[in-house]
């Protein structure tokens, strides 16, 4: 039988006896193994550049070269089955350890870590939605200055010095013929001049009126003026175009009425009238029992101002409405005092956000 | 307007319940703001004296004998003084209820009292526009009638809003005209004397202004005056105007039933019959009827006689020919004044009367004569003797216009057959005469705001109803004209609340102080504002110069909520940065608040805050401006002289970023580091779109370079300078800023992360060493820095 010198003194074991001594003492230090970490120090101390399965290995070079074959498979064997065992017993922790992980429980309904998220101003939110309806429909969206000449606010608009409408605007005036726009209709105007015809456009804006501040009046607010200018425009097209943003605003479900009015820049004038969205229509505190609100004026642009701008009235039509923007919040919302969209307290603004 | 709904009734047929006229009213283009309703009062008869004994146990009662058109007599006590016999009086029998009180049976000091004499007050009217003590009622009423039907107590008042084209519908005629159009019923309309009686003459009127169209003057005598009928008094009050003596109500009831203001002289103080309209003269004194010294001037028109003015033409008359207790003779001015100059003369002495309202809104001339006719026939009703009535001046024809065939179909959006057309123009008095194309249509005498085929197209939808009007949708091609300003603010809008800015929105008109305030806190010259001409107040008499003081407002209110850690608001509007109007821009501001417990850090060159709000507002300007922005000190009004950037693009100015002024903070009381930014938002132009450079798959090599430095020498300048310096560089950053002594008092270290990287290789390290040998030499000789080691 082939030996390999070992101590001197005892009598040198067999190559298979190392191996199976080796193997013996493996399975048990395997098994006492409690980490993946203990793992693979169980491996250096085998399988390592000095582990000891590799000094066995190097022992080989001393055989007889017609023994080496076989010690050498013998060997490779022995490791191979080390390296399964390994393998194995890792696999095992690392399922255990995955068992583990799912037998973990937490309170879900712990509060969630926010981060500091802003807002956006219920009245930029309403406008958008009011914008934006009208943006997908075609149309422009511009802006113009809050000073404004009294030509753009009043005499371009068939409203001209000594028009008893005038007064109705109660206005803020400046120096030098200038005002504080009193609504958003002399874009309709500058718009025109800018880009003649056919238009159609939305303009939101702050506007200003000599009002004094209480829950339903504010010197400031804001409107959204709309204008259509093509050949062939006529009522039902306005009261589709408003139809169709109050649903956007509201709900699918919103009719829309006209009630005859009177507006110097327009004819026919109207008041335009939403179902309640507080009741559906049925009557309620909000409408006063009526079933609709009112959103704002509305009607064909008037051939004054169509001539003004050099537009031929038996050529072109329009319609143009504006909305208050603070109004329809108030309704979107169920905000009973104009006063809370110039306040910026934290509920009002976090709470709609 | 109020409006009983009693006196409507009396011109024309309408449905019983308020409600339902109400809302016919809102379809026609005249709201009901509020609909005041009547208490409820029943068992209310008309009843007279015919006995009145002294109360057998009391000196302050009295026995009356009243007959209420029956058989038995009814014994009531009455403590009031004015009770007579003979006299017509209203009486409340046993059961009737009047407000807060049911009338029994009862004894009065011992006799038996069978129901109550009334006041006004007892009927629901206001009690002081009447006599005291008991109503009195016109004799000729046949006893018995129940005066609660008769004078139509129970119908409720509406408050109509009529729009400022229609005066005509400021008047109970006006108002059931539309209301019998609507209900196709006929109009009843009050009697008016049959032609006055022709000769010469009496009252000489001379027109000395284009602004009196025509002027209807007519001398009535053989007058009393006195108390009005109870039925002119009783819709005088329902309507809320105080009746006061025959002759005024009866000016103020015409004007009331037709919307035409007249007014009535005495003619004891017309000098000479002859009535004059005039420009009043400089310093013309007159006395109006509400008792007020006015001092007139050119641009008011006065009624005058050769004395001098008797009143102030259309809005209020004269002291001195108001007619008195003993005027038995008036003359009655009827007259057509141009709209625009009876407003410009309220306007000046700031008042606005029941005539001055009509007026300015354009009365048609044509109907003063009817006018007229209605006030000398409810005149010689009560005894007044007509004479001649002189009419003066040009009352032109109602306008006509042609409407073409057609073009109500296209401006309403649906075919109107043309005998539903002419229906709906004649039911609202409009006369039609068809031609080849269309309609030549003449407006009826009370309309002054036809004047074009829209304006009839408006009528017509108004007589079908504007709920025949159907929704039908416009296609659109998409629009020509660019969104793109308006979406770049709300993509700034959108992006500062993502980045954790909440919204403000601050009004922007506010008092003088501000500007003031911030100019002495600041020890700079006040920004010049512009000025609101007729402000409501002083706390809105500047437009606002720049949005911080809203935000620092809000920030101040707010600033409890620090305790939390931070607050931060932004604001996108328009500001007046000077008194040029051209100045207004749109301009958006941020604000950090961080809590004074949370310090930035005690070393005075750096601050955390600063950084972390500098790097908010950048990761915000990134999506507008893509390409590197340049930074460098600044400094600016209001912002921390030190501790203040300027960003700019393309060599301009488009932001500016700062710790507010602790002077500023300690204004406001503010206990918190502020940090603030500001943006031009007109630097926010469409860019072509970005062009991608395709990343190196080479790995990098990054290396930190300790750098001693002037300190003068900016990050920035480090940055750019190691940038240029070599073509491997791919990023820049500085960190780790540190002043100390070993560096000496003028140096300071700043730790540079270069990032290399070749386009096209692997670096090798001899590569990576030249190129920082080539940084470190760049660095050297530009900004004198040092390796440190």
């Amino acid at each position: 039988m082939t030996t390999i010198s070992a101590s001197s003194d005892t009598q040198p074991l067999s190559l298979e006896q190392q191996l199976t001594q080796l193997e013996t003492r493996f399975a048990s230090d395997l098994a006492a193994s409690p980490s993946t970490e203990a793992l693979e120090a169980l491996r250096v101390a085998y399988l390592g550049r000095s582990g000891e399965l590799t000094l066995v290995r190097r022992a080989i070079g001393s055989l007889a070269p017609a023994e080496k074959p076989a010690a050498g498979k013998r060997i490779n064997d022995c490791a191979t089955k080390l390296e399964e065992l390994l393998t194995q017993r890792l696999a095992a922790f690392e399922q255990a350890a995955l068992m583990a992980e799912l037998e973990q429980r937490i309170d879900v309904t712990f509060p969630g870590a926010s981060p500091a998220l802003g807002s956006l101003h219920p009245l930029r939110r309403t406008t958008d939605a009011i914008t934006g309806y009208f943006e997908r429909s075609g149309f422009a969206v511009l802006t113009g200055p809050e000073i404004e000449t009294e030509y753009y606010n009043f005499d371009a608009l068939n409203i001209p010095p000594d028009h008893p409408a005038r007064e109705g605007f109660d206005s803020f005036y400046l120096d030098g013929g200038l005002v504080l726009r009193t609504h958003t209709s002399p874009m309709q105007i500058r718009a025109i001049e800018a880009h003649g015809t056919p238009i159609a456009l939305v303009v939101p804006g702050r506007v200003y009126r000599r009002d004094s501040l209480d829950a339903r009046h504010s010197f400031m607010f804001h409107q959204v003026e709309g204008l259509l200018v093509a050949p062939g425009v006529h009522l039902g097209h306005l009261k589709a175009a408003l139809t169709g943003m109050c649903r956007a605003l509201f709900g699918p479900e919103q009719r829309v009425r006209f009630r005859p009015s009177f507006f110097p820049f327009t004819e026919p004038s109207a008041e335009v009238d939403t179902t309640c969205p507080g009741c559906g229509g049925d009557g309620c505190s909000t409408c006063s029992g009526t079933g609709w609100i009112e959103i704002g004026g509305a009607g064909m642009v008037h051939p004054n101002v169509l001539r003004e701008v050099g537009c031929s009235p038996e050529k072109y039509s329009g319609w143009a409405f504006g909305v208050g923007v603070e109004r329809i919040a108030m309704v979107r919302h169920g905000i009973d005092d104009i006063r809370s969209f110039y306040e910026n307290e934290r509920d009002f603004l976090e709470q709609l956000a | 307007m109020k409006t009983p709904l009693s006196w409507l009734r009396a011109y024309t047929d309408l449905p019983e319940t308020p409600q339902e006229i109400a809302e016919k009213l809102a379809s026609l283009g005249f709201p009901v703001a509020e609909t005041e309703t009547r208490p409820r009062i029943s068992g209310v008869l008309v009843g007279r004296i015919d006995a009145l004994q002294p109360h057998p146990n009391a000196d302050r009662l009295q026995i009356c004998t009243i007959d209420v058109g029956n058989e038995l007599l009814l014994t009531i006590a009455t403590a009031a003084t004015n009770v007579a016999v003979g006299q017509v009086i209203p009486v409340a029998t046993i059961g009737a209820v009047l407000p807060n009180l049911t009338i029994e049976p009862r004894k009065m000091r011992g006799v038996d009292s069978q129901g109550m004499l009334c006041s006004a007050s007892e009927l629901g009217l206001v009690g002081e526009w009447f006599e005291d003590g008991i109503m009195q009622l016109d004799r000729d009423l046949p006893l018995g009638t129940d005066v609660v039907a008769h004078f139509g107590l129970l119908d409720p008042i509406f408050d109509i809003e009529v729009t400022s084209n229609r005066p005509d519908v400021l008047s109970i005629v006006g108002v059931a005209r539309e209301l019998a159009a609507a209900y196709q019923r006929p109009l009843r309309l009050p009697p008016i004397t049959p032609p006055a009686p022709t000769g010469a003459d009496e009252i000489q009127i001379k027109l000395h202004s284009d602004d009196v169209l025509a002027f209807v003057a007519q001398r009535v005598t053989g007058l009393t005056n006195g108390p009005a009928p109870s039925s002119m008094r009783i819709r005088l009050a329902l309507a809320g105007q105080r009746p006061i003596s025959t002759l005024v109500d009866i000016s103020n009831y015409v004007m009331l039933e037709f919307g035409q203001p007249l007014h009535f002289y005495d003619a004891r103080a017309i000098n000479n019959a002859t009535l004059i309209v005039r420009d009043a003269q400089s310093n013309e004194q007159l006395t109006t009827l509400d008792g007020l010294a006015q001092t007139l001037s050119p641009e008011l028109l006065v009624v005058a006689d050769q004395n001098g003015p008797l009143a102030l033409a259309g809005i209020r008359g004269g002291a001195t020919s108001e007619v008195q207790a003993d005027t038995t003779e008036v003359i009655i001015e009827c007259a057509a004044f141009r709209a625009a100059r009876i407003r410009r003369g309220a306007n000046r002495l700031g008042v606005r009367t029941e005539a001055s309202s009509r007026f300015e809104k354009g009365i048609p001339p044509a109907m003063i004569e009817l006018a007229a006719a209605r006030a000398a026939y409810l005149l010689s009703e009560h005894g007044g003797q007509l004479h001649p009535r002189a009419v003066i001046g040009h009352i032109p024809k109602p306008n006509s216009v042609h409407l073409p065939r057609g073009a109500a179909d296209r401006l309403l959006g649906f075919a109107i057959s043309d005998c539903a057309l002419e229906s709906a123009l004649s039911r609202l008095g409009f006369t039609l005469v068809a031609d080849h194309d269309g309609w030549l249509v003449t407006a009826p005498d009370w309309r002054s705001d036809i004047s074009q085929p829209a304006d009839l197209i408006e009528e017509i939808a108004r007589s079908i109803g504007y709920d025949q009007i159907i929704a039908s949708e416009f296609a659109l091609p998409p629009s020509p004209i660019s969104s793109a300003a308006y979406l770049r603010e709300r993509a700034l809008a959108t992006r500062s609340a993502a980045l954790g800015f909440h919204e403000v929105v601050s009004f922007s008109l506010e008092s003088g102080r501000i500007a003031e305030r911030f100019a002495a806190a600041t020890a700079t010259a006040a920004p010049n504002t512009i000025a609101i001409n007729n402000p409501l107040s002083e706390e809105q008499h500047y437009l606002r110069f720049s949005l911080l003081p809203g935000l620092l407002a809000t920030l101040r209110r707010r600033q409890s909520e620090l305790r939390e850690g931070e607050l931060s608001l932004f604001e996108l509007s328009h500001i007046f940065p000077n008194n040029d109007p051209k100045s207004e821009q749109t301009a958006a501001m941020w604000i950090s608040a961080y809590a004074t417990t949370n310090q930035p850090n005690s070393r005075p060159w750096h601050d955390q805050h600063f950084l972390t709000f500098k790097g908010r507002i950048e990761a915000l300007l990134r999506a507008f401006f893509p390409d590197r922005l340049h930074i460098e000190p600044t400094q600016v009004t209001g912002l921390h002289p030190g501790k203040t950037a300027a960003i700019l693009h393309e060599g301009h100015i488009i932001a500016q970023i700062g710790a507010l002024d602790p002077r500023l903070a300690a204004e406001y009381e503010l206990d918190a580091h502020c940090y603030v930014a500001q943006l031009d938002l007109a630097s926010l132009q469409e860019r072509p779109p970005q062009r991608y450079r395709t990343p190196s798959r080479f790995p990098r090599i990054t290396r930190d370079l300790a750098l001693s430095l002037p300190k003068t020498v900016a990050a920035a300048q480090v940055q750019y300078i190691v940038a240029q310096a070599e073509p491997l560089v791919q990023t820049v950053s500085v960190f780790d800023e540190y002043h100390g002594n070993q560096l000496g008092p003028e140096r300071k270290s700043l730790t540079v992360r270069v990032v290399l990287q070749s386009p096209d290789a692997t670096l090798t390290d001899l590569q990576a060493d030249s190129a920082i040998a080539h940084i470190l030499s760049a660095a050297q000789s530009e900004l004198g820095a040092v390796l440190r080691t």
